[in-house]
């Protein structure tokens, strides 16, 4: 399975199980997008409401936000996908 | 030999003369059971005198840096609070750090943490911080940007033939090719099309900084040095990239600073004019100061680091060439003879602007250089106990200059010579061992600072104007030739 698209794709897939594994793709890239939404909203956004649109102070947060979440969880990805190799040599063992 | 003893007994009433401690109580408190209170001793007066004033001192200066920092936050708190288009990125600063000579990173890092980024985080900037180890590293990313944008402009103009024979070729695909397709499908594939967050709203075309048309282009964005050897390398850097070839030289050529530390020696016995044997005399006193001093051999940290770092590389050439820290692609001595503006960039006018975000690139930004005090060494205890106690008026002092950058305040065009010595007061911190060191190796902190004319006429900084009979305490280098 790839995450995020580091996986790099195995030889000789149905079409079918292309499709799964986009499916699933899109389901965590969905999964993550909407932590991510929730994550930055909370930290970010004033709860008050004040104004309906973003402030400065708001917009760069939100960037450097989101900026932070895509570095975490592509980091996190990759040494995920580390493991689960590793893992899976060791079973071939 | 009994009577000699009785003789020499004192006299026992002079014991009972000492008065009797004073003793304060109540016979409410003795019922209650709350021991007499006395005073202290005279010994644990002083003791608690000492500490109290110790502690109370550092207390009351944390006190009033902290009142500063709000204090500047709140006066540029009103700039946060402008509404902002979601289709624009507020205005960024560029801060580059570097740690002072002998001593980590961190110690700079801690400057930048305490009183630099609150007040731009409260003014709601952008910024990107570019911090370096070693040596070199501010300087290469500063002329590789400038590099880079040369480059992008050459290939603009350059005819695009390429492409239209990519697209006949196209017709025929070969496995390979597909997969090389593939590839290249998934590098641009945008996940925000797939998940549908612009499903109802239109997906922005473009996204433009802040500081893109803003009415005067020299005071877009901003640039804050951190260290007298960032503010080197950084102007260094800028006429590397600006005025300096865009490829490296031939490995021959170029110079390595801390390969040639014999070769440096030998070369100042060769051409022994007067200026180097006044050189010679001032690195000798240099190595008395030195001894009578006696600074631990230890403080060397940062130099010998970098001598081990590039020991090693040296060893490692072959397998890796390091690109954080490349040799620099032009001396001082080559700035007049090059072309300025650059030939590529001539079409820009007088504001040379970034071809991907359309912001004026960092020479017209207006600069600022914060100093790093950091005094080492176990002489220098007294000066560094003055320093912790003082801390408040450093803090005013940076927060007020980084407040008049965010709020583009006070900028000024460059005067040299004098603006050349920003922050020299640092350089009295700099230990001797570590500048004779520098000086040996050809370091570009040690060097002296030089401009050209062209550049200079750029630059901005909102610094306050530097008194002109304020100089570095490090002798001026003397250009040598570069042949080895």
């Amino acid at each position: 399975m790839s995450f995020l698209g580091f996986g790099n794709g195995q030889p000789q897939l149905t079409s079918e199980q292309k499709i799964s594994a986009a499916e699933t793709e899109l389901d965590l890239v969905t999964d993550m997008f909407n932590k991510l939404v929730d994550n930055c909203y909370k930290k970010c956004i004033n709860t008050q409401y004040s104004e309906g649109e973003l402030n400065k102070n708001e917009s760069a947060c939100l960037d450097r936000c989101v900026a932070k979440y895509f570095e975490t969880n592509v980091k996190v990805g990759e040494n995920m996908q580390q493991l689960g190799q590793t893992f899976t040599n060791a079973g071939k063992f | 030999m009994v009577e000699e003893k009785t003789a020499v007994k004192p006299p026992k009433p002079v014991k009972n003369v000492k008065p009797p401690k004073k003793i304060f109580t109540n016979p409410a408190f003795q019922a209650m059971g709350i021991p007499a209170m006395k005073l202290p001793s005279r010994n644990w007066s002083i003791f608690w005198l000492a500490v109290s004033t110790a502690v109370g001192g550092f207390a009351y200066d944390k006190y009033q840096q902290k009142q500063i920092i709000t204090k500047y936050a709140n006066m540029v708190k009103p700039l946060a609070e402008e509404k902002m288009d979601t289709k624009t990125i507020p205005r960024k600063i560029t801060v580059f750090i570097a740690p002072p000579p002998s001593d980590y990173l961190e110690t700079s890092l801690k400057i930048w943490r305490r009183y630099v980024k609150p007040v731009i985080y409260f003014a709601g900037l952008d910024y990107d911080v570019i911090e370096e180890e070693k040596q070199g590293v501010i300087r290469t990313e500063v002329a590789n940007r400038i590099r880079a944008l040369r480059k992008n402009s050459i290939e603009k103009q350059k005819p695009k033939e390429s492409e239209k024979n990519s697209k006949e070729v196209a017709k025929e695909l070969t496995k390979l090719e597909e997969i090389e397709l593939a590839k290249e499908y998934k590098k641009k594939f945008d996940w925000r099309d797939a998940i549908g967050i612009f499903y109802k709203h239109a997906k922005p075309e473009t996204i433009v900084s802040e500081d893109v048309g803003y009415p005067d282009p020299l005071l877009t964005g901003g640039v804050i040095c951190i260290g007298r050897g960032a503010y080197k390398e950084y102007i260094t850097g800028l006429h590397e990239g600006l005025l300096g070839p865009l490829e490296a030289r031939e490995p021959e050529a170029s110079l390595e600073p801390s390969k040639n530390t014999t070769e440096s020696a030998i070369t100042i016995d060769k051409n022994k004019n007067d200026e180097t044997t006044i050189q010679e005399e001032k690195i000798k006193i240099m190595e008395e100061q030195l001894e009578e001093s006696n600074v631990p051999s230890s403080d060397l940290t940062s130099i010998d680091e970098k001598s081990k770092e590039t020991a090693s590389q040296d060893d490692s050439e072959k397998k890796e060439i390091d690109t954080t820290v490349l040799n620099p692609f032009i001396q001082p001595s080559e700035y007049e003879s090059s072309p300025f503006p650059p030939l590529e960039l001539h079409s820009q006018g007088n504001i040379i602007t970034d071809d991907v975000t359309g912001v004026p690139i960092l020479v017209h930004q207006p600069l600022l250089v914060i100093p790093v005090p950091n005094l080492i060494g176990f002489i220098a205890i007294p000066q560094r106990i003055y320093r912790f106690y003082r801390k408040r008026y450093f803090t005013e002092e940076i927060c007020s200059e980084v407040t008049g950058l965010i709020q583009r305040e006070s900028v000024r065009p460059f005067q040299i010579p004098n603006d050349l010595q920003l922050a020299v007061e640092e350089e009295h911190d700099w230990p001797n061992s570590w500048v004779k060191q520098g000086i040996k190796r050809k370091s570009e902190w040690t060097r002296t600072l030089e401009v050209d004319s062209r550049v200079s006429a750029l630059l901005h900084t909102c610094n306050k104007p530097v008194a002109a009979e304020i100089t570095s305490p490090i002798p001026a280098q003397i250009e040598e030739s570069d042949e080895h």
